[in-house]
């Protein structure tokens, strides 16, 4: 008897088995969660549901102009799909939601009695004037990241012993401002929270250490406005219940005010923050409006006539210091939108499966230099076992681009801007998206791909808001690739590091004399990240066939090794490059003998968490150009750009072990490896 | 016959020459029939198959197209009706070759009172890609909608004048046409200046946003002296009929009779598949005595 016939004839018994264990594994593991929908326009409803339901079932705010996108994204569960409605709903939206449901919508007549089906027996509960909406937004933040009950009263109620109702179990109510208590509550369970520090005092003291190193920020005024305002908002609480973070809501959308009043918070409340999520769009948390840097020092005006730089808060780029902080930002159409995004992050149905990372290079192929640097960045992808699709120049067609949509979790763009989710003559091309895209490539934050890749399933978008040059582009990129595959960075950290890496790359090309410095500088402030900044982006590694470079530190020194081995070499036109994985480029080129090609210089840029006394580098020797040290304070970590001069010495090899002095300051740096590095 | 008799015949006769020749003189002016002709000059294809697609204008209300002519030299011709009714032109072309489409065209001047418009609340699924972004449209970039909300809310907030005539005002008031200027509206945008056709796709772009129903024409002003006589105007969406405006020449309404609409949306009014050039020059002029 063969083995496959073997196999067919399995016992029985183990066949049983088998299919026992699918049956009792099959209502746990398989079943597909139910999806709520209620009115986005409920702001106490909605906020009620997405604290209740919204960490376990996906949680659809609806609004009647997004009912097509909005049953598209229902669908995504396959499970079963409810919706409820208060009885003042709109008679529109109400009509959006049983269609999307296919099912007639139920009534909720008492708000209260909602709440207390939500959470049948809670030990907290926190007690909300429902016509106060920031209130409810920090009740419903602290509620969601404590795992309390959140109780919306109407105007006029006062918290009473009646409104525990069925609830024996409850130690703590939390009463925050402008609540009113009834003397038949026991006093000894009331605690107050009428300002905004007791609740970040409150929610530290509860939740401790679990506290992520997250703080969520949105403005509450987001509702106002003429053209759909986008009401994000409304879904900050949840951001916060998923992250056990704080809710910092700000007075004002000025950029200027957003940083100082989240930055008090943070050092009032000492936390220990690394992420910053902002839930707002440009409308409700203004980046920083720099003049284009090129264009100050009197360089040509940016092609598509941008003469400012949208810099995103947090960052301090423009200043010419690090990003410190992680920072990314939720941002949606409007409320229903978000929902459909957050649900998406937090209900992943779609089973992260390995697929490959596409990159679609160079369309119009008239950027070689970024093109090289970009098929190095590939190479180095491939080299720790990442599975990779690139095309280049003419391959990539329309076919291609609709293709790619459905193939891929990680989309990278390159190039000249294109909408790649638009027919040409209006209409959305696309039926679904990447979970992350990459666009690199000029204002590509500007078009209306971004929101488009958003509504169609996107969950996070690198992308620009100013002319980008290719080289510095494709350099961003492949330093983001090189956090997430060697520092295991999630994408605001990867975000954060590949923008220090071109501010360090401008700095250093100033120091040789570059007039073009500007221009990277522009790329390092240019790059945002719209999406949660602690989302992984999905490569699956392996060991690497090539040994890439390696930072290691010490107290005193960090020291780089630099492999013999190199990859194969990448041409593109005249541009040249044979890169050690892990080496970075960013458009220094050397000619090479034959006085036609040119070779892209090395570069090491390494990313380490180092006290203060360790925030300066020094060169290693004298075959070494220049050394770049920035120094993030807050987040202790010191990034660190370094070029050889391997040019001037010929006979000198390419590879060993270099070691560069640490030091708080210059004076460290003593003999003929003079510190030349600008940090703060 | 009586002197007085004769007057009064006279006088009659008078009335009626002055009323009817003042009809006559209105509907001139109110209707004006055009023979017009693109003569395209296809160049060398190599040998291989060549498509070119030249755009008829579309039958409207304000415009009546009737006797089209193709002088093909050789190439297949296809004349297409529809919404966007056009002659295709079909062969291998080896040398260049001219060919010519004519047309005789009636348009209607209007000089309508538009509306107050407003989103509509419950738009036909037909005017979708009305409201849709487009490449050229980018009605869902975060720049636009700033720009509406920054800009035209605040004047609607003053008192309500209607959308479209808000962004109209704004436009008026914060671009500038430049001859030398951008086409692309995201460019407009960040400049504050640009061509009329730049101005005209701003403002399709914007009303999009505002998710007003909106067209972007491209058209020729026949009394033209330019090769190709190109002008551009919006036409937005109310009631169940689109109206004419342009914000880059600034009327509402009213649009003359010698205003030819051709394409949509930035079809192009001649389009080649293949690897042929193809120049174009477009002829017109009054069909004198006809209305």
């Amino acid at each position: 008897m063969s083995k496959s016939s073997m196999r067919q004839r399995a016992p029985w018994s183990s066949r049983a088995l088998v299919a026992g264990f699918i049956l009792v594994l099959a209502p746990s593991a398989f079943a597909a969660p139910t999806v709520h929908l209620v009115p986005a326009d409920d702001n106490a409803l909605a906020i009620v549901t997405l604290i209740g339901r919204g960490l376990k079932d996906p949680v659809l705010l609806v609004d009647a102009r997004d009912q097509a996108t909005l049953s598209a994204a229902a669908a995504e569960w396959k499970g079963e799909v409810e919706c409820y409605h208060r009885p003042a709903a709109r008679r529109a939206v109400v009509d959006a939601m049983a269609a999307i449901a296919d099912e007639s919508c139920a009534a909720v007549a008492d708000l209260a009695a909602a709440v207390h089906d939500l959470w049948p027996q809670p030990k907290t509960v926190v007690a909300v004037l429902e016509e106060s909406y920031d209130w409810m937004l920090r009740g419903a933040a602290f509620a969601g990241a404590t795992g309390a009950a959140i109780l919306p009263l109407a105007p006029g109620v006062r918290f009473d012993a009646a409104a525990l109702g069925a609830w024996t179990q409850v130690e703590r109510v939390y009463l925050t401002a402008g609540v009113e208590v009834d003397p038949s509550v026991d006093p000894a369970k009331v605690r107050r929270l009428d300002t905004p520090t007791a609740v970040v005092d409150e929610l530290k003291a509860l939740v401790g250490e679990k506290l992520d190193q997250v703080v969520v920020v949105a403005n509450a005024q987001d509702r106002l406005g003429t053209f759909s305002p986008s009401s994000l908002s409304l879904v900050a609480p949840l951001v916060s219940a998923m992250h056990k973070a704080p809710l910092i809501l700000v007075s004002s959308a000025a950029g200027e005010v957003v940083e100082r009043e989240v930055l008090a918070a943070i050092d009032t409340h000492a936390l220990t923050a690394s992420h910053i999520i902002l839930v707002g769009d440009e409308l409700a948390l203004r980046s920083h409006r720099i003049p284009d840097p090129v264009l100050a020092a009197g360089g040509p005006e940016a092609r598509g006539g941008g003469t400012i730089v949208r810099v995103e808060l947090f960052s301090q780029i423009q200043n010419e210091q690090p990003q410190d902080f992680a920072v990314g930002r939720i941002v949606a159409e409007d409320a229903a939108q978000a929902s459909a995004l957050l649900a998406r992050q937090q209900h992943r149905r779609n089973n992260r499966t390995q697929r490959p990372v596409v990159f679609l290079t160079n369309a119009d192929s008239v950027f070689a230099l970024g093109e090289t640097i970009s098929r190095a960045t590939t190479r180095d992808l491939g080299n720790v076992g990442v599975s990779v699709r690139a095309y280049y120049r003419g391959e990539i067609t329309p076919e291609i681009i609709r293709q790619t949509m459905l193939q891929t979790n990680v989309l990278v763009w390159e190039g000249h801007p294109r909408d790649l989710t638009l027919e040409e003559r209006g209409g959305i091309a696309v039926d679904t998206a990447p979970e992350i895209a990459i666009l690199q490539g000029c204002y590509t934050l500007d078009r209306s791909d971004p929101m488009i890749l958003i509504e169609k399933g996107t969950e996070a978008i690198v992308a620009t808001s100013a002319a980008i040059y290719s080289a510095p582009g494709s350099a961003f990129a492949r330093a983001l690739f090189d956090a997430v595959l060697y520092d295991d960075a999630d994408l605001g950290i990867a975000v954060r590091n590949a923008r220090n890496y071109l501010l360090a790359l401008a700095q250093l090309q100033r120091l040789r004399g570059y007039n073009e410095w500007h221009k990277t500088f522009r790329a390092a402030l240019a790059f945002a990240l719209w999406g949660d900044p602690t989302l992984a982006i999905p490569l699956k590694t392996g060991k690497p066939s090539v040994k890439p470079v390696l930072w290691e530190a010490s107290d005193d020194e960090l020291t780089l090794s630099i492999p013999r081995q190199r990859m194969r070499e990448v041409a593109v036109d005249n541009y040249v490059v044979k890169p050690v994985p892990r080496t970075m480029y960013g458009g220094l080129v050397v000619q090479m003998s034959d006085g036609k090609r040119r070779e892209l210089k090395d570069m090491y840029y390494g990313v380490r968490r180092m006290s203060e006394a360790q925030k300066h580098v020094c060169l290693p020797d004298q075959s070494w150009g220049e050394v770049i040290s920035l120094y993030a304070p807050r987040s202790r970590t010191l990034f660190v750009l370094a070029r050889p001069e391997w040019e001037k010495y010929p006979d000198r090899k390419q590879h060993g072990t270099y070691r560069f002095r640490l030091g708080q300051d210059a004076s460290i740096c003593v003999g003929p490896t003079q510190p030349v590095g600008v940090g703060p | 016959m009586p002197y007085r008799a004769r007057a009064i015949r006279l006088a009659v006769v008078a009335l009626l020459a002055i009323v009817y020749g003042r009809a006559e003189v209105a509907a001139r002016t109110d209707t004006q029939v055009w023979h017009v002709t693109v003569a395209l000059r296809i160049g060398d294809g190599h040998g291989r198959p060549v498509e070119v697609h030249v755009a008829l204008p579309p039958e409207t209300p304000a415009q009546r197209v009737s006797d089209v002519r193709i002088v093909d030299r050789g190439l297949k011709t296809q004349t297409i009706q529809g919404e966007e009714p056009e002659v295709v032109l079909s062969g291998i072309v080896r040398k260049s070759r001219r060919v010519a489409v004519s047309y005789t065209v009636a348009i209607s001047a209007e000089e309508k009172t538009v509306p107050l418009i407003e989103p509509p609340e419950d738009p036909p699924l037909e005017l979708y890609t009305e409201m849709s972004p487009a490449p050229l449209f980018p009605s869902r970039s975060i720049l636009v909608r700033e720009f509406l909300e920054e800009n035209v809310g605040p004047v609607l907030a003053e008192g309500n004048r209607g959308v479209m005539r808000a962004i109209y005002n704004v436009m008026r008031r914060r671009f500038e046409h430049k001859t030398d200027g951008k086409s692309l509206p995201l460019d407009v945008l960040r400049r504050g200046h640009g061509q009329r056709i730049g101005l005209e796709r701003l403002f399709t772009t914007f009303l999009r946003c505002a998710r007003i129903p909106a067209r972007f024409i491209e058209g020729a002003k026949l009394d033209s002296r330019t090769k190709r006589k190109r002008v551009f105007w919006t036409e937005v969406w109310a009631d169940g009929e689109w109206w004419p405006v342009s914000v880059s020449r600034g009327w509402i309404g009213k649009r003359s009779n010698d205003l030819l609409a051709l394409t949509y949306d930035g079809r192009r009014p001649v389009q080649v598949e293949g690897e042929a050039t193809v120049t174009y020059t477009l002829q017109a002029h009054r069909r004198r005595g006809e209305q």
